[in-house]
């Protein structure tokens, strides 16, 4: 295979490799109009009984002045739900949250935009996301799926590459011999 | 009798040392791939870390390559140097090979493809943007390591082409303040200032003594001139948060009103 077919299929493979969801990343309100990028503290991978911070970074020209126009809402998989003071500053949005237990949350960010929510003006700008806390304070101990295919992979490729090392130890005096320009 | 390399008429890839440096790159980023998938439960978080060792990775490999002309001045045996420099071409390869892994990650994985480029904030596009050129100069040089290539082009455009990897650096120096989570952590700055520093001290003292012995001045105007070139580019690295702020940075300084919660439902 020629490396122009080559190049043409890796940029194919990359434009049709399916798409995950993530945290410190862009989500879109439900009309995929308006987006925002999610950012939680510390490294996106808060710890359950610690403060961690969350930061939407919305793609609006300006957030509505009024504070109480922008709400974040944190939902548990019980369904029960806590609204989380929020500091608004230009375009974005920043909460303070201890997550109280390892588990599955919904964080969703409504923004009331003033407008009369007929026609093609929505009342309400709304962005959803999924965050999973894996770290600290544990109540309802989660599923841990097993990645069988991961567990093979790591045995097979760290494998050859104990193989490789040995190849190259044993052999390194020819290797050095004939590597050169 | 001269024993040059030719990877393609070799019995044998196994004598190349190239050939090891590339097949190690590939197999350690499936130990990465695979070591993450098993540590990290959450699909979301699994993927940040992903992008993030990788673009780590493609970073550690492109110094090493730029740190291989600076270290071949030093006092080594030359068989050393001769081994630096065949392994050169074969640690860019790696390093534009974890670009572009980094590269589709991040945009397929976290932003969610090319339409929601759109929906980011300036100065994430305006360090995407560095990225990308980073990754295009990466690629392109890559894509001509080939000894055939070198010989198409003759060696001397093509080296004119390996100082492109300059632009690359810088430009990944620029990605990396603009958007990287850990530069907001002042530990992770002072390496990379460290890091960075001695690279730039070595490249000074290339260039000083490169101008000197073409200009055939004395050798404190070679010293003067490294020492220059050393403070000038080590200032402009220092002071860079001070025109331009990382990404994180700005939220962790917080701010703006406080609007109090309607507590829980």
């Amino acid at each position: 295979m020629s490396k122009k077919w080559l190049l043409a299929l890796l940029i194919a493979l990359a434009v049709l490799t399916p798409q995950a969801a993530s945290a410190h990343v862009v989500i879109t309100d439900a009309r995929h109009e308006v987006g925002a990028v999610l950012h939680i503290n510390p490294d996106d991978d808060p710890v359950a009984g610690e403060p961690s911070s969350i930061f939407f970074d919305v793609r609006m020209a300006v957030l509505p002045s009024d504070p109480h126009l922008v709400n974040l809402k944190v939902t548990n998989s019980a369904g029960e739900s806590t609204y989380v003071p929020t500091s608004v500053d230009g375009t974005k949005v920043a909460g303070a949250y201890s997550f109280p237990s390892q588990g599955v949350y919904q964080i969703n960010l409504i923004i009331d935009t003033g407008r009369s929510g007929t026609g093609d003006q929505p009342r309400y700008l709304s962005f959803v996301q999924s965050q999973r806390v894996s770290r600290g304070v544990i109540s309802n101990p989660l599923d841990t799926p097993q990645f069988v295919w991961a567990e093979v992979l790591l045995i097979a490729s760290g494998g050859a590459l104990a193989i490789l090392i040995v190849m190259f130890v044993t052999d390194h005096r020819r290797i050095i011999t004939y590597s050169h320009d | 009798m001269k024993q040059t390399a030719h990877p393609w008429r070799l019995a044998s890839l196994t004598q190349n040392v190239r050939f090891y440096i590339l097949a190690s790159s590939i197999l350690v980023s499936l130990i990465v791939l695979a070591w993450l998938r098993i540590q990290i439960v959450a699909d979301q978080l699994s993927v940040i870390r992903l992008e993030q060792v990788y673009g780590f990775l493609s970073t550690i490999y492109l110094y090493v390559a730029l740190m291989i002309s600076p270290l071949l001045m030093l006092p080594l045996r030359e068989g050393v140097k001769r081994q630096l420099k065949f392994s050169r071409r074969a640690i860019g390869v790696s390093a534009a090979y974890f670009a572009l892994l980094h590269s589709g990650i991040a945009l397929w994985g976290q932003i969610g493809g090319l339409d929601k480029l759109a929906f980011l904030p300036a100065k994430l596009v305006w360090s995407l943007s560095a990225g990308g050129v980073a990754l295009v100069v990466l690629l392109i040089m890559a894509a001509t390591s080939f000894d055939k290539v070198v010989r198409g082009m003759t060696f001397r455009w093509w080296k004119w082409l390996q100082r492109f990897g300059y632009i690359a650096a810088l430009m990944t120096v620029l990605h990396v303040w603009l958007i990287g989570t850990h530069l907001a952590y002042s530990w992770a700055q002072w390496m990379g200032v460290i890091a960075l520093s001695l690279l730039f001290g070595f490249e000074s003292f290339r260039i000083a003594r490169s101008l000197t012995r073409q200009l055939h001045t004395s050798r404190i105007v070679l010293v003067a001139m490294c020492l220059l070139l050393w403070a000038g580019s080590t200032a402009a690295l220092v002071m860079m948060p001070r025109y331009l702020k990382n990404y994180h940075s700005d939220q962790h300084s917080g701010g703006g009103q406080v609007h109090g919660g309607a507590g829980h439902e």
